[in-house]
């Protein structure tokens, strides 16, 4: 097993700012604390307004634009179309289990490493099993 | 499972279920709730009971399916993921079902900022999905989230949404078939209008092998005037009206009775379709036409044997071809 890391609350602080601002310009991170971006084609799913994390809500425009703003694209048509360009359309077969909003804001990267998002792997596992 | 929900029984019988939807008034005592179900009770075999539609404040969808139920009728209490969190959600549904509630439809709901108090927060707290496998979870397993064993049976009878006319449609399939895993027994579809795509869909469920993995019930929506299907249209998003329908609405000499003739012919379109259990009437304005629309396709209220299908209306020709 992973040995636990352990940080100071500067270098913590540092690691949560860089992963945010890094995965916020190419992902579009909302910074949820628990990343599931290898999941869903490398796009956010947070972006969704109704924080949808398994696939796109009903009211999605026959453009493909989101119900709450047209200017926007729905980031499920963004994830879907993406999926299949890096064929990983399998990947969005798998129910997402629920966000533990005590983790948002933080590092996922830190809270992957010590486990704080077994959540996803668990219900993960169970579903593929 | 789910043994006390008659709604349930009908589907595992057989039986062209028809319901009609109850959207809940913006206040507090509703004169014209009683005679409407009255009314619609010897035709409907279930009310759906909106919760908050458009995102605008109505009364509880829960509380109208307790007053609903007092009149001797199977209700689908429709619960969002919008107003509540996951809490609320839980004990809003046991609280449900302590009062004999048996079904149960769980959505995510149109967004506030589409409401009429759009600066409200939003809740969101779990996805449609989560809900659904709480939901199903909490029945299968007789436990709480945390494992904890819930105190008495629930007995109930859980159900999803599906969006057939909506981006993206290849996804659409597995976000069925997601919705299914994670516990939908029963799918109710966005109203219908062009038929075309809806069959085309339902081929696609057929094809991935879902058609027996869940009772899909159809939407449907008597529309009576040219302005509304315009408004549905232009202004609804995820809902496809074919340019055809509202061109025949808007030359119709009489729109209602042309509209009731659109729906009727839906209706038997959709009652031909192979894999279809029911349609759902998704207008408490067009409520008054539900009779009508059945008789038209041969339904003669309670206790009727199922007319044969193929009925008057469908020697001419369709609404969607």
């Amino acid at each position: 097993m992973r040995p636990p890391a352990r940080l100071s609350r500067m270098a913590l602080s540092a690691l949560t700012r860089f992963e945010l601002s890094t995965k916020g310009l190419f992902f579009g991170c909302r910074g949820c604390g628990q990343c599931i971006l290898s999941f869903t084609a490398y796009t956010c799913p947070m972006r969704c307004a109704k924080g949808n994390r398994n696939g796109p809500c009903g009211g999605v425009r026959w453009d493909g634009t989101c119900e709450v703003d047209p200017g926007i694209p729905c980031v499920w048509v963004l994830i879907w179309h993406r999926a299949r360009k890096l064929r990983r359309e399998k990947r969005l077969d798998l129910i997402q289990p629920q966000v533990d909003w005590r983790l948002v804001g933080t590092s996922s990267w830190y809270n992957h490493l010590k486990g704080r998002d077994a959540h996803i792997y668990r219900s993960l596992k169970k579903a593929s099993s | 499972m789910a043994t006390g929900s008659n709604f349930a029984g009908l589907l595992r019988a057989g039986k062209f279920v028809i319901g009609a939807e109850i959207t809940p008034i913006r206040g507090v005592s509703d004169p014209t709730l009683g005679p409407k179900i009255e009314t619609l009770k010897s035709w409907v075999d279930v009310f759906n009971i909106t919760d908050n539609p458009m995102a605008k404040v109505h009364l509880s969808s829960w509380a109208v399916s307790l007053l609903v139920q007092a009149y001797g009728v199977e209700v689908v209490c429709q619960m969002t993921v919008r107003d509540r969190n996951r809490l609320a959600l839980q004990s809003d549904l046991l609280g449900v079902a302590s009062h004999g509630v048996k079904n149960f439809l769980c959505l995510s709901g149109d967004h506030t900022s589409l409401g009429d108090q759009p600066e409200a927060k939003p809740v969101y707290d779990i996805d449609s999905i989560q809900w659904l496998m709480m939901a199903s979870r909490m029945r299968d397993t007789g436990t709480h989230v945390n494992g904890e064993p819930l105190e008495g049976a629930l007995d109930i009878f859980i159900g999803a949404v599906a969006n057939p006319f909506s981006e993206p449609f290849e996804y659409r399939l597995k976000r069925f078939a997601k919705k299914v895993t994670a516990g939908a027994q029963f799918i109710m579809t966005q109203a219908v209008f062009d038929f075309d795509l809806f069959k085309r869909w339902l081929e696609g469920i057929r094809e991935a092998g879902l058609a027996d993995s869940a009772y899909i019930i159809a939407g449907l929506l008597p529309v009576t005037s040219p302005q509304t299907l315009n408004y549905l249209q232009k202004r609804v998003p995820g809902m496809i009206v074919p340019e055809h329908l509202v061109k025949r609405l808007h030359q119709a000499r009489d729109p209602e009775e042309e509209g009731l003739m659109v729906t009727a012919e839906l209706f038997s379109q959709i009652r031909d379709l192979q894999g279809i259990h029911g349609v759902l009437f998704m207008s408490t304005k067009g409520a008054f036409l539900i009779p009508e629309i059945l008789q038209v396709n041969g339904f003669n209220g309670k206790e009727q044997a199922a007319p044969p299908p193929r009925s008057l209306l469908s020697s001419g020709e369709g609404v969607g071809s």
